[in-house]
């Protein structure tokens, strides 16, 4: 059930998971190389993956506020993926770079770290995520957003990983220096799934692709219903940001006036408006088909 | 580029087979030119030399991903993307651009600190000879792609053409740097590796930023956008043009047109209205891909009966003579 605290909680937790993941993401790395952990700057990347996820949902906002100009006539909602695309790169190119630092540790015998200021960084880093986890997990389940319970998973993922590099730090005190590395290694392949996973979505959506079928073939739907449509020539929906945009052709009466075509695609237009979330757009052509 | 929305274009057949061969030319020059570079201007010890070797290596990585990207764009439309696959050779664009930033960064970085450490050494003669080689070799890459890409209007292709302009001006610079330090002022060799550092800088922050904002999808200028206007307003019965939005799909260009009609016209009668629009805006240049007409019209008038009955007569008398 709802409840206004919840509506609170919905607007603030964006915000407070990037600043919380900006501040752990930032004193992860920074111990993390002070004592040679690469298990705790893998860690701290994971921490960058949650920085661009909350980025996003940020940044869109912003952006879709940003009206359309004479130079942007669809708005500025792929500047998004522009951002969100080079932060995957960038995710990338560092996980790869530890992945040798972390594989020469290993065959190299280096000695791990052994300090019991990397355990405490690892505890607390471990300790936030959970607790994000939590926060996030309550209102995505009161308000039912996926977005927001993806978002609480991912924290869950960065908590585990942040009490893996605290069990890498006691293995190196009794001796076991390849078990941090190692750890390093297991999250460098989740850091580089999820960040092709974002870099994959990021260059579709500026190709701009298609909605899966599924949805729209669902909008497709709602434009049938709608009075006085004789047929839908053609149905482009794709990505803008956080918006969906769509460019429709319809058949209608050739006998009727210009006048009573538009109504009809104004209530196409209403219909989508009203029954479909986050739509930015609808551009309604109709074009005469006789019965 | 300027006149291609004002003046109908012909392309040669011959310039499209031209277009597909120039990124396969260029990768195996470059590739060359690289390899060259790089050996003599380690062996002879010039900073400059193996700047623009590095130079040359970077294009080869442009070029490789141009040709993936045409490939990619040349797969065409299908229900996945209704749009084409054009949009792909900005991607690789804004990739090619920041690996091209990074290199810049590292070749500045490695040349000023070796003024700033001293003790230089000119460097051999022989460096001289391959940054000749590659002027010229280079010279000729950047006409054959600019011709091709021009003709095509890839902007994948042009963008690979300026980078041969850039890697021949920097093996200029390259030049200029031997012989000065061959005359005793050995700091000009690292100082021809700045100049190549800050070229590459240059070019890839423009050409990127460009792509980046075709990827946004930007509009074409004011300019072009009245030359639209004026062609669509000379339609008959086109009351106003509510709005006319533009963005690049690649090679091509895509339109979207808001026209106002009389509201008491026929869906039919709009219909060929429409068609006519988008034929006479789809004969300026070839380049545009697709132009979606929406037809819309303010509120009929009811309470004036003198215009309701002036439309309606005029709906019965409506003849068409498009041409």
């Amino acid at each position: 059930m709802r409840c206004t605290d919840c509506e609170a909680c919905h607007s603030r937790v964006g915000w407070i998971g990037l600043v919380v993941s900006i501040l752990i993401g930032a004193f992860t790395i920074f111990i993390g190389i002070l004592n040679n952990s690469k298990a705790l700057i893998a860690a701290s990347l994971c921490s960058g993956i949650d920085v661009a996820t909350a980025l996003t949902v940020l940044l869109g906002l912003k952006l879709s506020g940003k009206p359309i100009d004479l130079e942007h006539p669809y708005g500025h909602g792929k500047a998004e993926f522009i951002v969100v695309g080079g932060i995957s790169v960038l995710l990338i190119g560092s996980a790869i770079v530890l992945f040798f630092h972390s594989a020469r540790s290993i065959y190299h015998g280096e000695p791990g770290p052994g300090q019991l200021l990397t355990l405490a960084a690892a505890l607390v880093a471990a300790v936030v995520n959970e607790t994000k986890y939590r926060y996030a997990n309550c209102v995505g389940k009161q308000l039912q957003s996926p977005a927001i319970e993806s978002h609480a998973e991912h924290a869950r993922v960065d908590a585990i990983s942040s009490a893996a590099v605290g069990v890498g730090v006691v293995c190196a005190r009794i001796g076991l220096h390849f078990v941090d590395p190692l750890i390093a290694i297991f999250e460098i392949g989740h850091i580089i799934k999820a960040s092709c996973k974002m870099l994959k979505n990021s260059i579709t959506s500026l190709m701009d692709v298609s909605l899966p079928e599924t949805r729209t073939r669902e909008i497709q739907k709602l434009v049938a219903v709608v009075e006085g449509v004789r047929g839908i020539n053609y149905l482009f929906a794709r990505r803008l940001g956080q918006h969906i945009w769509i460019e429709l052709s319809i058949f209608i009466d050739p006998d009727i006036t210009v006048y009573e075509g538009k109504n009809i695609a104004e209530s196409v237009k209403t219909n989508l408006i009203n029954k479909l979330n986050h739509i930015g757009n609808v551009q309604v052509q109709f074009l005469a088909k006789a019965a | 580029m300027d006149s291609q929305n004002n003046v109908k274009s012909k392309t040669p057949e011959k310039c499209f087979t031209c277009a597909k061969k120039v990124p396969v030319v260029c990768f195996f020059s470059n590739l060359t030119l690289a390899a060259f570079k790089m050996s003599v201007g380690y062996l002879t010890g010039s900073k400059g030399l193996f700047a623009d070797g590095i130079h040359s290596l970077s294009d080869v990585v442009a070029t490789t991903g141009v040709i993936i990207s045409l490939k990619i764009s040349d797969k065409g439309d299908d229900p996945q993307y209704p749009y084409g696959r054009g949009k792909i050779e900005f991607v690789s664009c804004v990739f090619v651009y920041s690996i091209l930033f990074i290199v810049a960064i590292f070749i500045l970085t490695g040349a000023i600190s070796s003024i700033l450490s001293g003790g230089l050494k000119a460097p051999n003669l022989i460096s001289l000879f391959t940054a000749v080689v590659s002027v010229i070799a280079n010279i000729i890459l950047f006409r054959l792609g600019l011709c091709a890409g021009n003709a095509v209007n890839s902007p994948a292709i042009i963008a690979n053409a300026n980078e041969n302009k850039a890697d021949m001006l920097s093996s200029i610079a390259v030049i200029f740097g031997i012989i000065g330090s061959n005359l005793g002022y050995t700091y000009s060799d690292p100082l021809a590796a700045v100049i190549v550092g800050l070229i590459i800088l240059g070019t890839s922050t423009t050409l990127g930023w460009k792509a980046i904002k075709a990827l946004i999808d930007t509009s074409l200028s004011v300019k072009k956008l009245k030359v639209i206007n004026e062609i669509i307003l000379e339609v008959q019965r086109v009351e106003r043009v509510n709005y006319i939005k533009t963005r690049q799909l690649g090679k091509q260009y895509w339109l979207d047109v808001g026209i106002q009609v009389s509201p008491e016209l026929l869906v039919r009668e709009g219909d060929i209205l429409s068609q006519v629009v988008k034929y006479k805006l789809m004969k300026i240049s070839e380049r545009i891909k697709d132009v979606t007409v929406v037809l819309a019209c303010h509120k009929p008038e009811a309470k004036d009966e003198t215009r309701e009955i002036k439309g309606f007569l005029g709906k019965i008398k409506a003849n068409f003579s498009f041409a």
